[in-house]
Protein backbone atom coordinates (compact mmCIF):
# COMPACT_ATOMS: atom_id res chain seq x y z
CA UNK A 1 0.00 0.00 0.00
CA UNK A 2 1.26 3.18 -1.16
CA UNK A 3 0.56 6.35 0.38
CA UNK A 4 0.34 9.24 -1.82
CA UNK A 5 1.63 12.63 -1.29
CA UNK A 6 -1.48 14.37 -1.62
CA UNK A 7 -3.36 11.34 1.02
CA UNK A 8 -0.30 11.85 3.39
CA UNK A 9 -1.08 16.16 3.22
CA UNK A 10 -5.26 15.35 3.77
CA UNK A 11 -3.83 13.15 7.24
CA UNK A 12 -1.46 16.14 8.52
CA UNK A 13 -4.26 18.68 7.67
CA UNK A 14 -6.75 16.77 9.46
CA UNK A 15 -4.10 16.44 12.23
CA UNK A 16 -2.96 19.74 12.60
CA UNK A 17 0.38 18.83 12.00
CA UNK A 18 3.09 19.86 9.32
CA UNK A 19 5.91 17.71 8.39
CA UNK A 20 8.50 17.72 5.83
CA UNK A 21 11.68 15.71 4.89
CA UNK A 22 12.90 12.55 6.87
CA UNK A 23 9.94 12.80 9.45
CA UNK A 24 6.92 12.90 6.71
CA UNK A 25 9.25 9.71 5.22
CA UNK A 26 9.14 8.48 8.78
CA UNK A 27 5.47 8.46 8.66
CA UNK A 28 4.51 7.42 5.60
CA UNK A 29 6.32 4.01 6.64
CA UNK A 30 4.61 3.64 9.18
CA UNK A 31 1.57 4.57 8.15
CA UNK A 32 1.69 1.84 5.64
CA UNK A 33 2.68 -0.50 7.92
CA UNK A 34 -0.44 0.11 9.76
CA UNK A 35 -2.66 0.22 6.67
CA UNK A 36 -1.25 -3.47 5.96
CA UNK A 37 -2.00 -4.40 9.65
CA UNK A 38 -5.45 -3.53 9.25
CA UNK A 39 -5.68 -5.54 6.18
CA UNK A 40 -4.64 -8.57 7.71
CA UNK A 41 -7.58 -7.75 10.18
CA UNK A 42 -9.86 -7.21 7.65
CA UNK A 43 -9.15 -10.89 6.09
CA UNK A 44 -10.78 -12.58 8.95
CA UNK A 45 -14.37 -13.55 8.40
CA UNK A 46 -16.38 -12.05 11.06
CA UNK A 47 -19.46 -13.51 9.27
CA UNK A 48 -20.52 -14.89 12.34
CA UNK A 49 -19.92 -12.80 15.11
CA UNK A 50 -22.66 -10.64 16.01
CA UNK A 51 -21.23 -6.69 16.13
CA UNK A 52 -21.04 -5.45 18.96
CA UNK A 53 -20.91 -1.88 20.45
CA UNK A 54 -18.78 -2.33 23.65
CA UNK A 55 -16.16 -4.90 25.10
CA UNK A 56 -18.47 -4.90 28.71
CA UNK A 57 -21.79 -6.40 29.87
CA UNK A 58 -21.76 -3.73 32.19
CA UNK A 59 -25.70 -1.97 32.68
CA UNK A 60 -25.75 1.26 31.97
CA UNK A 61 -25.87 4.12 34.32
CA UNK A 62 -27.22 7.30 34.79
CA UNK A 63 -26.83 11.17 36.46
CA UNK A 64 -30.20 12.85 37.95
CA UNK A 65 -30.29 16.67 36.70
CA UNK A 66 -28.53 17.91 39.27
CA UNK A 67 -25.57 20.92 39.23
CA UNK A 68 -22.27 20.62 41.25
CA UNK A 69 -18.97 22.10 41.89
CA UNK A 70 -16.96 23.62 39.13
CA UNK A 71 -13.44 24.26 38.92
CA UNK A 72 -11.47 27.75 39.80
CA UNK A 73 -11.08 29.97 37.25
CA UNK A 74 -7.71 30.28 37.76
CA UNK A 75 -7.06 26.67 38.08
CA UNK A 76 -8.75 26.22 34.35
CA UNK A 77 -6.72 29.08 32.92
CA UNK A 78 -3.62 27.97 34.38
CA UNK A 79 -3.95 25.30 32.02
CA UNK A 80 -3.75 27.51 28.46
CA UNK A 81 -0.30 28.68 27.69
CA UNK A 82 -1.81 32.20 27.07
CA UNK A 83 -5.09 34.01 28.21
CA UNK A 84 -6.66 37.39 27.21
CA UNK A 85 -10.10 38.21 29.32
CA UNK A 86 -10.30 35.58 30.72
CA UNK A 87 -10.33 33.12 28.05
CA UNK A 88 -8.21 30.96 26.24
CA UNK A 89 -6.25 32.67 23.32
CA UNK A 90 -5.53 30.23 20.27
CA UNK A 91 -4.22 31.28 16.93
CA UNK A 92 -7.46 32.16 14.22
CA UNK A 93 -9.32 29.87 13.24
CA UNK A 94 -11.42 29.97 10.23
CA UNK A 95 -9.61 28.92 6.62
CA UNK A 96 -11.21 30.14 3.92
CA UNK A 97 -10.42 30.83 0.48
CA UNK A 98 -11.62 34.41 0.91
CA UNK A 99 -8.28 35.52 2.70
CA UNK B 1 -37.28 31.14 -14.87
CA UNK B 2 -35.45 28.70 -12.99
CA UNK B 3 -38.71 27.06 -11.31
CA UNK B 4 -39.12 26.03 -15.17
CA UNK B 5 -35.84 24.00 -15.07
CA UNK B 6 -34.02 23.45 -12.45
CA UNK B 7 -35.65 22.60 -8.97
CA UNK B 8 -34.36 22.78 -4.86
CA UNK B 9 -33.28 19.63 -2.74
CA UNK B 10 -32.58 21.47 0.61
CA UNK B 11 -31.95 19.60 3.99
CA UNK B 12 -31.53 21.11 7.14
CA UNK B 13 -29.16 19.90 10.25
CA UNK B 14 -30.85 21.73 13.29
CA UNK B 15 -28.95 21.93 16.72
CA UNK B 16 -31.07 22.41 19.96
CA UNK B 17 -29.67 23.04 23.48
CA UNK B 18 -31.78 21.41 25.99
CA UNK B 19 -32.84 23.29 29.02
CA UNK B 20 -31.32 20.95 31.99
CA UNK B 21 -30.09 22.34 34.78
CA UNK B 22 -26.60 20.73 34.10
CA UNK B 23 -24.70 19.56 31.53
CA UNK B 24 -24.82 16.11 29.53
CA UNK B 25 -22.14 14.16 30.97
CA UNK B 26 -21.06 15.99 33.69
CA UNK B 27 -22.73 18.00 36.52
CA UNK B 28 -21.14 21.39 35.59
CA UNK B 29 -24.33 24.24 34.84
CA UNK B 30 -25.57 24.39 31.37
CA UNK B 31 -27.05 27.71 31.86
CA UNK B 32 -26.07 30.85 29.52
CA UNK B 33 -24.61 33.73 30.27
CA UNK B 34 -21.77 33.02 33.23
CA UNK B 35 -18.50 34.56 33.05
CA UNK B 36 -16.24 32.67 30.70
CA UNK B 37 -14.34 29.50 31.55
CA UNK B 38 -16.18 29.63 35.20
CA UNK B 39 -18.80 26.57 34.47
CA UNK B 40 -16.31 24.19 33.62
CA UNK B 41 -14.73 20.73 35.30
CA UNK B 42 -12.26 17.60 34.27
CA UNK B 43 -14.47 16.00 32.26
CA UNK B 44 -16.37 19.37 30.07
CA UNK B 45 -12.21 20.00 29.30
CA UNK B 46 -11.26 16.51 28.66
CA UNK B 47 -8.62 16.34 31.44
CA UNK B 48 -7.00 13.29 31.39
CA UNK B 49 -8.70 10.44 33.25
CA UNK B 50 -12.36 12.21 33.32
CA UNK B 51 -15.04 10.20 32.58
CA UNK B 52 -18.59 10.54 31.50
CA UNK B 53 -21.75 10.10 33.07
CA UNK B 54 -25.16 10.66 31.11
CA UNK B 55 -27.35 13.23 32.34
CA UNK B 56 -31.00 11.14 32.35
CA UNK B 57 -33.04 14.20 31.83
CA UNK B 58 -31.27 15.03 28.37
CA UNK B 59 -32.35 11.30 27.52
CA UNK B 60 -36.28 11.84 28.58
CA UNK B 61 -35.99 15.21 26.41
CA UNK B 62 -34.65 14.03 23.44
CA UNK B 63 -37.20 11.28 23.79
CA UNK B 64 -40.14 13.98 23.69
CA UNK B 65 -38.84 15.36 20.93
CA UNK B 66 -38.68 11.64 19.19
CA UNK B 67 -41.96 11.38 20.22
CA UNK B 68 -43.03 14.63 19.25
CA UNK B 69 -42.05 13.84 15.76
CA UNK B 70 -44.04 10.29 15.47
CA UNK B 71 -39.92 9.07 15.41
CA UNK B 72 -39.17 5.52 16.24
CA UNK B 73 -37.22 5.10 19.29
CA UNK B 74 -34.18 2.84 19.24
CA UNK B 75 -34.71 -0.03 22.21
CA UNK B 76 -30.72 0.50 22.11
CA UNK B 77 -28.34 3.14 20.68
CA UNK B 78 -24.88 3.90 20.99
CA UNK B 79 -23.01 7.11 21.48
CA UNK B 80 -20.08 7.56 19.63
CA UNK B 81 -16.91 9.30 19.01
CA UNK B 82 -16.50 12.14 16.69
CA UNK B 83 -12.78 13.01 16.40
CA UNK B 84 -11.48 16.56 14.89
CA UNK B 85 -9.10 18.78 16.06
CA UNK B 86 -10.57 22.21 16.91
CA UNK B 87 -9.61 24.74 19.57
CA UNK B 88 -13.37 24.76 20.83
CA UNK B 89 -13.39 21.25 21.56
CA UNK B 90 -10.93 20.38 24.23
CA UNK B 91 -11.45 16.64 24.39
CA UNK B 92 -10.43 16.49 20.79
CA UNK B 93 -13.62 14.90 20.13
CA UNK B 94 -17.57 14.99 20.32
CA UNK B 95 -19.78 12.32 22.04
CA UNK B 96 -22.50 12.24 19.41
CA UNK B 97 -24.41 9.22 17.97
CA UNK B 98 -23.87 7.39 14.58
CA UNK B 99 -25.12 4.51 13.16
CA UNK B 100 -27.00 4.27 16.08
CA UNK B 101 -29.39 7.37 16.71
CA UNK B 102 -31.88 7.65 19.37
CA UNK B 103 -34.75 8.30 17.62
CA UNK B 104 -35.26 7.71 13.67
CA UNK B 105 -37.99 8.24 10.99
CA UNK B 106 -39.96 10.74 12.00
CA UNK B 107 -41.66 13.84 10.53
CA UNK B 108 -43.23 17.57 11.14
CA UNK B 109 -46.18 18.86 9.24
CA UNK B 110 -45.90 22.15 7.74
CA UNK B 111 -48.61 24.64 6.08
CA UNK B 112 -47.07 26.54 3.27
CA UNK B 113 -49.09 28.28 0.94
CA UNK B 114 -52.38 26.69 2.46
CA UNK B 115 -50.94 23.28 1.92
CA UNK B 116 -49.84 20.83 3.89
CA UNK B 117 -46.57 19.91 3.32
CA UNK B 118 -44.68 16.42 5.01
CA UNK B 119 -41.21 16.96 6.07
CA UNK B 120 -39.22 13.55 7.44
CA UNK B 121 -37.10 13.51 9.87
CA UNK B 122 -34.24 11.03 9.38
CA UNK B 123 -32.95 11.09 12.88
CA UNK B 124 -32.46 12.53 16.27
CA UNK B 125 -29.73 11.96 18.36
CA UNK B 126 -27.75 13.46 21.60
CA UNK B 127 -24.32 14.87 21.99
CA UNK B 128 -22.38 17.41 23.61
CA UNK B 129 -22.06 20.97 22.28
CA UNK B 130 -18.66 22.54 21.65
CA UNK B 131 -17.05 25.60 23.74
CA UNK B 132 -17.43 29.21 22.26
CA UNK B 133 -14.79 31.09 20.01
CA UNK B 134 -14.77 34.96 19.82
CA UNK B 135 -12.54 36.72 17.44
CA UNK B 136 -10.15 38.73 19.71
CA UNK B 137 -8.16 41.43 18.53
CA UNK B 138 -4.82 41.30 16.80
CA UNK B 139 -5.92 38.05 14.51
CA UNK B 140 -6.05 35.83 17.47
CA UNK B 141 -9.74 33.75 18.48
CA UNK B 142 -10.28 33.59 22.44
CA UNK B 143 -12.40 30.39 23.61
CA UNK B 144 -14.74 30.08 26.41
CA UNK B 145 -15.43 26.44 27.31
CA UNK B 146 -18.21 27.17 29.21
CA UNK B 147 -20.78 25.79 26.44
CA UNK B 148 -18.62 22.57 26.03
CA UNK B 149 -21.00 19.59 27.28
CA UNK B 150 -24.43 21.73 26.92
CA UNK B 151 -26.56 18.95 25.65
CA UNK B 152 -27.93 19.17 22.16
CA UNK B 153 -30.10 17.34 20.46
CA UNK B 154 -29.07 17.43 16.57
CA UNK B 155 -32.40 17.20 14.12
CA UNK B 156 -31.37 15.74 10.79
CA UNK B 157 -34.38 15.83 8.15
CA UNK B 158 -34.53 14.24 4.54
CA UNK B 159 -34.29 15.99 1.71
CA UNK B 160 -37.86 17.57 1.34
CA UNK B 161 -37.57 20.59 1.81
CA UNK B 162 -37.88 22.69 -2.01
CA UNK B 163 -37.40 26.43 -1.16
CA UNK B 164 -36.07 28.73 1.00
CA UNK B 165 -39.60 29.69 2.32
CA UNK B 166 -40.23 26.27 2.94
CA UNK B 167 -36.98 26.04 4.99
CA UNK B 168 -38.20 29.17 7.11
CA UNK B 169 -41.74 27.84 7.84
CA UNK B 170 -39.64 24.64 9.19
CA UNK B 171 -37.70 26.18 11.39
CA UNK B 172 -40.59 28.84 12.62
CA UNK B 173 -42.75 25.19 13.62
CA UNK B 174 -39.40 22.87 14.79
CA UNK B 175 -38.33 25.93 17.12
CA UNK B 176 -43.13 26.10 18.08
CA UNK B 177 -42.52 22.69 19.04
CA UNK B 178 -39.44 23.00 21.22
CA UNK B 179 -40.98 26.02 23.28
CA UNK B 180 -44.40 23.83 23.41
CA UNK B 181 -41.58 20.52 25.10
CA UNK B 182 -40.12 22.89 26.93
CA UNK B 183 -36.98 21.25 26.09
CA UNK B 184 -35.52 24.41 24.34
CA UNK B 185 -35.60 27.92 24.83
CA UNK B 186 -35.32 28.24 21.12
CA UNK B 187 -33.25 31.55 21.56
CA UNK B 188 -31.42 32.02 18.18
CA UNK B 189 -29.57 34.94 19.30
CA UNK B 190 -28.10 32.73 22.67
CA UNK B 191 -27.33 30.06 19.58
CA UNK B 192 -29.87 27.52 21.39
CA UNK B 193 -30.81 26.81 17.69
CA UNK B 194 -28.65 26.27 15.23
CA UNK B 195 -29.22 25.09 11.51
CA UNK B 196 -26.53 24.02 8.65
CA UNK B 197 -28.11 23.58 5.74
CA UNK B 198 -27.45 20.80 2.16
CA UNK B 199 -28.45 22.39 -0.88
CA UNK B 200 -28.36 21.00 -4.12
CA UNK B 201 -30.48 21.47 -7.39
CA UNK B 202 -31.57 18.99 -10.27
CA UNK B 203 -33.67 19.46 -13.56
CA UNK B 204 -37.52 19.77 -12.84
CA UNK B 205 -38.59 15.70 -12.77
CA UNK B 206 -34.74 14.01 -12.19
CA UNK B 207 -35.00 11.53 -10.04
CA UNK B 208 -31.32 11.23 -8.67
CA UNK B 209 -29.99 13.97 -6.45
CA UNK B 210 -27.42 16.96 -7.67
CA UNK B 211 -24.22 17.27 -5.92
CA UNK B 212 -25.00 19.17 -2.64
CA UNK B 213 -23.22 21.90 -0.71
CA UNK B 214 -23.29 22.55 3.01
CA UNK B 215 -23.90 25.97 4.66
CA UNK B 216 -22.46 27.07 7.90
CA UNK B 217 -22.75 29.79 10.59
CA UNK B 218 -26.59 30.80 9.65
CA UNK B 219 -27.70 32.42 12.62
CA UNK B 220 -31.14 33.43 12.24
CA UNK B 221 -33.97 31.81 10.43
CA UNK B 222 -33.75 34.77 8.04
CA UNK B 223 -29.85 33.89 7.52
CA UNK B 224 -30.93 30.47 6.47
CA UNK B 225 -33.76 31.66 3.85
CA UNK B 226 -30.91 34.13 2.30
CA UNK B 227 -28.35 31.50 2.22
CA UNK B 228 -29.79 28.85 0.81
CA UNK B 229 -31.75 31.64 -1.71
CA UNK B 230 -27.75 32.85 -2.75
CA UNK B 231 -26.71 29.34 -2.81
CA UNK B 232 -29.42 27.80 -5.38
CA UNK B 233 -28.80 31.09 -7.68
CA UNK B 234 -24.95 30.40 -7.59
CA UNK B 235 -25.49 26.55 -8.43
CA UNK B 236 -27.67 27.59 -11.18
CA UNK B 237 -25.24 30.03 -12.55
CA UNK B 238 -22.76 26.93 -12.78
CA UNK B 239 -24.33 24.92 -14.29
CA UNK B 240 -26.10 26.87 -16.63
CA UNK B 241 -22.46 27.84 -17.98
CA UNK B 242 -21.80 24.03 -18.29
CA UNK B 243 -19.66 23.86 -14.92
CA UNK B 244 -19.79 21.14 -12.08
CA UNK B 245 -20.99 21.72 -8.35
CA UNK B 246 -18.26 20.99 -6.02
CA UNK B 247 -18.92 19.41 -2.84
CA UNK B 248 -17.79 22.57 -0.39
CA UNK B 249 -18.38 24.43 2.62
CA UNK B 250 -19.61 27.38 2.95
CA UNK B 251 -20.09 30.31 5.45
CA UNK B 252 -22.75 32.27 5.29
CA UNK B 253 -21.67 36.32 6.33
CA UNK B 254 -24.94 38.05 7.53
CA UNK B 255 -23.54 41.35 7.45
CA UNK B 256 -22.43 41.29 3.78
CA UNK B 257 -24.94 38.66 3.03
CA UNK B 258 -22.64 36.57 1.33
CA UNK B 259 -21.53 32.64 1.16
CA UNK B 260 -17.80 32.29 2.07
CA UNK B 261 -16.32 29.08 1.03
CA UNK B 262 -14.42 27.15 2.96
CA UNK B 263 -10.71 25.91 1.91
CA UNK B 264 -11.75 22.19 3.20
CA UNK B 265 -14.55 19.62 3.80
CA UNK B 266 -14.23 17.11 6.23
CA UNK B 267 -16.08 13.65 5.13
CA UNK B 268 -17.66 10.92 7.64
CA UNK B 269 -14.67 9.17 7.43
CA UNK B 270 -11.76 11.81 8.59
CA UNK B 271 -13.98 11.80 11.75
CA UNK B 272 -12.94 8.44 12.52
CA UNK B 273 -16.50 7.51 14.26
CA UNK B 274 -16.50 4.84 16.76
CA UNK B 275 -18.23 3.79 19.76
CA UNK B 276 -17.57 5.65 22.47
CA UNK B 277 -15.70 3.30 25.16
CA UNK B 278 -16.96 5.58 28.02
CA UNK B 279 -20.39 5.19 27.94
CA UNK B 280 -22.44 1.80 27.48
CA UNK B 281 -24.94 1.77 25.03
CA UNK B 282 -28.33 4.22 25.46
CA UNK B 283 -31.17 1.28 26.69
CA UNK B 284 -34.02 3.21 26.71
CA UNK B 285 -37.54 0.42 27.76
CA UNK B 286 -40.88 0.49 27.59
CA UNK B 287 -41.45 2.16 31.09
CA UNK B 288 -38.52 5.10 30.36
CA UNK B 289 -40.77 6.06 26.96
CA UNK B 290 -43.80 5.59 28.82
CA UNK B 291 -43.33 7.73 31.43
CA UNK B 292 -42.11 10.22 28.68
CA UNK B 293 -45.19 9.99 26.84
CA UNK B 294 -46.88 11.23 30.36
CA UNK B 295 -45.22 14.63 29.80
CA UNK B 296 -46.26 15.43 26.28
CA UNK B 297 -48.58 18.19 25.98
CA UNK B 298 -50.83 18.81 23.12
CA UNK B 299 -48.64 19.83 20.46
CA UNK B 300 -49.05 23.43 18.89
CA UNK B 301 -50.34 21.95 15.45
CA UNK B 302 -52.99 20.00 17.27
CA UNK B 303 -53.90 22.57 19.41
CA UNK B 304 -54.46 25.26 16.19
CA UNK B 305 -56.76 22.60 14.87
CA UNK B 306 -58.46 22.18 17.77
CA UNK B 307 -58.63 26.22 18.24
CA UNK B 308 -60.58 26.33 15.35
CA UNK B 309 -63.16 23.29 15.44
CA UNK B 310 -64.20 23.98 19.12
CA UNK B 311 -63.69 28.13 19.60
CA UNK B 312 -64.73 28.75 15.49
CA UNK B 313 -61.69 30.99 15.16
CA UNK B 314 -60.65 31.89 11.70
CA UNK B 315 -57.16 29.68 10.73
CA UNK B 316 -55.07 32.88 11.10
CA UNK B 317 -56.39 33.98 15.20
CA UNK B 318 -55.54 30.20 15.98
CA UNK B 319 -52.30 30.37 14.68
CA UNK B 320 -51.53 33.83 16.37
CA UNK B 321 -52.61 32.55 19.47
CA UNK B 322 -50.93 28.99 19.56
CA UNK B 323 -47.20 30.35 18.41
CA UNK B 324 -46.67 30.66 21.80
CA UNK B 325 -48.19 28.06 24.40
CA UNK B 326 -48.12 30.32 26.98
CA UNK B 327 -50.40 33.04 25.19
CA UNK B 328 -52.39 29.57 24.53
CA UNK B 329 -52.87 28.56 27.88
CA UNK B 330 -53.54 32.30 28.75
CA UNK B 331 -56.23 32.82 25.74
CA UNK B 332 -57.86 29.66 27.40
CA UNK B 333 -58.06 30.44 30.63
CA UNK B 334 -60.02 33.52 29.62
CA UNK B 335 -62.20 31.85 27.75
CA UNK B 336 -62.90 29.05 30.01
CA UNK B 337 -64.23 31.79 32.36
CA UNK B 338 -66.29 34.07 30.45
CA UNK B 339 -66.78 32.10 27.50
CA UNK B 340 -66.77 34.18 24.15
CA UNK B 341 -64.41 33.06 22.46
CA UNK B 342 -64.19 35.25 19.42
CA UNK B 343 -64.14 38.70 21.66
CA UNK B 344 -61.86 36.60 24.05
CA UNK B 345 -59.36 36.04 20.87
CA UNK B 346 -60.05 39.95 20.20
CA UNK B 347 -58.51 41.20 23.60
CA UNK B 348 -56.01 38.58 23.77
CA UNK B 349 -54.43 39.41 20.13
CA UNK B 350 -54.60 43.04 20.64
CA UNK B 351 -54.16 43.97 23.78
CA UNK B 352 -52.64 41.06 25.31
CA UNK B 353 -49.82 40.46 22.46
CA UNK B 354 -49.40 44.56 21.68
CA UNK B 355 -48.12 44.52 25.60
CA UNK B 356 -46.15 41.27 24.96
CA UNK B 357 -43.95 43.46 22.23
CA UNK B 358 -42.37 45.51 25.49
CA UNK B 359 -38.89 44.00 25.72
CA UNK B 360 -38.78 42.04 28.99
CA UNK B 361 -42.50 41.25 29.38
CA UNK B 362 -43.53 37.33 28.99
CA UNK B 363 -46.77 35.98 29.45
CA UNK B 364 -45.71 33.83 32.25
CA UNK B 365 -45.92 37.20 34.61
CA UNK B 366 -48.20 39.08 32.39
CA UNK B 367 -49.90 41.68 35.44
CA UNK B 368 -53.41 41.18 34.04
CA UNK B 369 -54.28 37.46 35.00
CA UNK B 370 -56.84 35.61 32.85
CA UNK B 371 -59.21 35.62 35.34
CA UNK B 372 -59.07 39.41 35.36
CA UNK B 373 -59.19 39.76 31.74
CA UNK B 374 -62.46 37.84 31.85
CA UNK B 375 -63.79 39.75 34.30
CA UNK B 376 -63.65 43.13 32.16
CA UNK B 377 -64.53 41.33 29.25
CA UNK B 378 -67.77 40.36 30.99
CA UNK B 379 -68.31 43.75 31.49
CA UNK B 380 -68.04 45.19 27.75
CA UNK B 381 -70.16 42.52 26.68
CA UNK B 382 -72.71 43.37 29.12
CA UNK B 383 -72.88 46.49 28.50
CA UNK B 384 -71.68 47.96 31.22
CA UNK B 385 -68.34 49.70 30.00
CA UNK B 386 -67.91 50.36 26.32
CA UNK B 387 -65.61 49.07 24.05
CA UNK B 388 -63.21 52.30 24.64
CA UNK B 389 -63.56 52.72 27.57
CA UNK B 390 -62.71 48.72 28.23
CA UNK B 391 -59.19 49.36 26.46
CA UNK B 392 -58.41 52.40 28.74
CA UNK B 393 -59.86 50.25 31.69
CA UNK B 394 -57.19 47.39 30.81
CA UNK B 395 -54.45 49.68 30.20
CA UNK B 396 -54.95 50.47 34.10
CA UNK B 397 -55.41 47.30 34.93
CA UNK B 398 -52.16 46.46 33.68
CA UNK B 399 -50.40 50.00 35.19
CA UNK B 400 -52.07 49.61 38.84
CA UNK B 401 -52.73 45.57 39.62
CA UNK B 402 -56.07 46.72 40.22
CA UNK B 403 -59.39 44.69 39.25
CA UNK B 404 -61.89 45.84 36.23
CA UNK B 405 -64.56 47.36 38.56
CA UNK B 406 -62.40 49.24 40.85
CA UNK B 407 -60.89 50.52 38.01
CA UNK B 408 -64.36 51.39 36.41
CA UNK B 409 -65.49 53.08 39.59
CA UNK B 410 -62.45 54.50 40.63
CA UNK B 411 -61.98 56.47 36.68
CA UNK B 412 -65.88 56.98 36.68
CA UNK B 413 -66.07 54.86 32.92
CA UNK B 414 -69.25 53.20 33.80
CA UNK B 415 -71.50 53.60 30.49
CA UNK B 416 -74.81 54.77 31.68
CA UNK B 417 -77.19 52.42 30.37
CA UNK B 418 -80.59 53.42 32.40
CA UNK B 419 -82.01 55.61 34.90
CA UNK B 420 -82.62 59.44 35.27
CA UNK B 421 -79.22 60.55 34.07
CA UNK B 422 -79.63 59.13 30.52
CA UNK B 423 -83.02 60.27 29.95
CA UNK B 424 -81.97 63.95 31.62
CA UNK B 425 -78.79 64.12 29.50
CA UNK B 426 -81.48 63.03 25.58
CA UNK B 427 -83.91 65.85 27.34
CA UNK B 428 -81.03 68.56 27.30
CA UNK B 429 -79.52 68.06 23.89
CA UNK B 430 -83.38 67.68 22.44
CA UNK B 431 -83.57 71.41 24.49
CA UNK B 432 -80.66 72.57 23.07
CA UNK B 433 -81.12 71.76 19.70
CA UNK B 434 -84.74 72.58 18.81
CA UNK B 435 -84.03 73.61 15.06
CA UNK B 436 -82.12 70.13 14.63
CA UNK B 437 -85.13 68.35 16.26
CA UNK B 438 -87.77 69.98 13.82
CA UNK B 439 -85.66 69.18 10.88
CA UNK B 440 -85.67 65.54 12.15
CA UNK B 441 -89.48 65.32 12.44
CA UNK B 442 -90.18 66.98 9.07
CA UNK B 443 -88.16 64.36 7.30
CA UNK B 444 -83.83 64.74 7.79
CA UNK B 445 -83.61 61.20 9.36
CA UNK B 446 -80.16 61.38 9.01
CA UNK B 447 -80.08 63.50 11.90
CA UNK B 448 -80.76 60.98 14.13
CA UNK B 449 -76.83 60.46 14.10
CA UNK B 450 -75.82 63.91 15.34
CA UNK B 451 -78.40 63.06 17.76
CA UNK B 452 -76.84 59.97 19.51
CA UNK B 453 -72.83 61.62 18.78
CA UNK B 454 -74.91 64.64 21.04
CA UNK B 455 -76.01 62.64 23.57
CA UNK B 456 -72.47 60.81 23.89
CA UNK B 457 -70.35 64.19 23.91
CA UNK B 458 -73.14 65.16 26.74
CA UNK B 459 -72.34 61.69 28.78
CA UNK B 460 -68.71 62.36 28.46
CA UNK B 461 -68.81 58.96 26.33
CA UNK B 462 -70.28 56.92 29.07
CA UNK B 463 -73.71 56.23 27.68
CA UNK B 464 -74.51 52.78 26.00
CA UNK B 465 -75.15 54.10 22.19
CA UNK B 466 -77.82 50.78 22.19
CA UNK B 467 -80.09 52.54 24.61
CA UNK B 468 -78.84 55.67 23.59
CA UNK B 469 -80.57 54.92 19.91
CA UNK B 470 -83.90 53.04 21.98
CA UNK B 471 -84.85 56.48 23.94
CA UNK B 472 -84.05 58.86 21.62
CA UNK B 473 -86.43 56.86 19.08
CA UNK B 474 -89.46 57.10 21.39
CA UNK B 475 -88.97 60.83 21.94
CA UNK B 476 -88.15 61.66 18.50
CA UNK B 477 -91.37 59.98 18.01
CA UNK B 478 -90.56 57.17 16.18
Amino acid sequence: MQLSDEELGHLERLARLKLDGESREKLRGQLERIIEFVKQLQAVDTGRVTPGADTGTHEAFYREDGTGACLERSEVLGQAPETKSGMFSVPPVIETDDT
Amino acid sequence: MREAEYEPVIGLEVHAQLLTRSKIYCDCPATFGAEPNTQVCPVCLGLPGALPVLNREAVSMALLMGLATKCTISPVSVFARKNYFYPDCPKNYQISMYDRPLCANGYIDIETDGETRRIRIERIHLEDDAGKLIHGEGGVSLVDFNRCGVPLIEIVTEPDIHSPAEAYVFLTNLRRLVRYLGICDGNMEEGSIRCDVNVSIRPVGSGTLGTRTEIKNLNSFKAVEAGIGTELERQERVLRSGGRIHQVTNLWDASKKRLIMMRTKEEAHDYRYFSEPDLPPLVVDRSWIDGVRERLPELPGERERRFIDQYHLSAYDAGVLCAERGVADYYEGVVSDVGEPKAASNWVMREVLEELKNPGSSIGEFPVKPEALAVLIRLVMDGMVSGTAGREVFKEMLRSGEGAPTVVERLGLRQVSEGDELEAAIDRVLDENPKEVERYRTGTTKLFAFFVGQVMKETGGKANPRVVSEILKVKLGD
